[in-house]
């Protein structure tokens, strides 16, 4: 079950994460397009793929893998608390909801994507712990 | 069992990467000059995000062009200047902003 889960956000973050870099300009420009500050769109630029990408590589390995579901559960969590915002009309103005086949999606359906996706962290986070934190049952033969 | 595992692994980075690229746009329209329209003319709408904005809505927000007379629609949405406020119903009927839409600001035609 985790290799399902974590294929799943795999294939999520490395298909966002390449399809900003193919067309980076275009992101530039939807992230101008967002309500925040543009003096943070060079900063977010290199941090939301790069981040994409570090996390997918940590979920790939067994070793790094609780980590990458916490990094995994962050960024969607991020990503779902600004989809509220936006919805609830926070921001001074809705922006396009852009970036793939993804950039095809309402703030609602964004939204829904979003908490299936930190659903999924959230399931692998206790399920990797789960797996990694198993009690040592020591019985008469351990030391046979 | 090991092996299914880096099975499911490498399929889904080969499949998310192969899909990136499949659905990558050939055509960009956003790359070009964008034009906003008001007035039965075309005027330059200048940087998106500094400029103008695409705020959520329906409609055409910009438009560009090949030859300088044709124009096509490009981005969808309201055309709105960067300082303004939309004026959006939220699902109860309240106002959820203060509508100050400036002059240059328009939907589509």
């Amino acid at each position: 079950m985790l290799e399902c889960i974590s294929a799943l956000l795999i294939l999520l973050f490395i298909y966002a994460s390449v399809s900003k870099f193919l067309d980076f300009k275009t992101f530039f420009r939807e992230m101008n397009n967002q309500p925040l500050p543009n003096s943070w769109t060079p900063f977010l630029v290199w941090f939301i793929p790069c981040s994409e990408i570090l996390i997918s590589l940590a979920l790939i390995f067994e070793r790094t893998r609780l980590l990458g579901l916490y990094g995994s559960l962050v960024l969607m969590g991020l990503f779902t608390i600004y989809a509220i915002l936006i919805l609830s009309h926070v921001f001074p103005y809705v922006p396009c909801s852009c970036g793939g086949v993804i950039k095809r999606l309402t703030w609602k359906q964004h939204l829904v994507l979003n908490l299936f996706f930190v659903t999924l962290s959230i399931i692998g986070v206790i399920a990797q712990r789960k797996k990694s934190f198993h009690p040592i049952v020591i019985t008469k033969n351990s030391f046979v | 069992m090991k092996k299914f595992k880096w099975t499911i692994l490498s399929l889904a980075v080969i499949v998310s990467v192969c899909g990136a690229f499949v659905t990558r746009p050939h055509f960009d329209c956003s790359t070009m000059t964008q034009y906003y329209y008001q007035g039965g003319v075309y005027f330059p709408a200048g940087e998106e995000g500094v400029a103008y904005t695409c705020t959520n809505g329906s409609g055409t927000c910009t438009y560009y062009t090949n030859n300088g007379i044709n124009f096509l629609p490009c981005q969808g949405g309201l055309y709105c200047t960067s300082n303004c406020f939309v004026r959006e119903k939220s699902q109860t009927g309240k106002l959820s902003k203060p509508a100050t839409i400036p002059a240059n600001s328009q939907q589509s035609h």
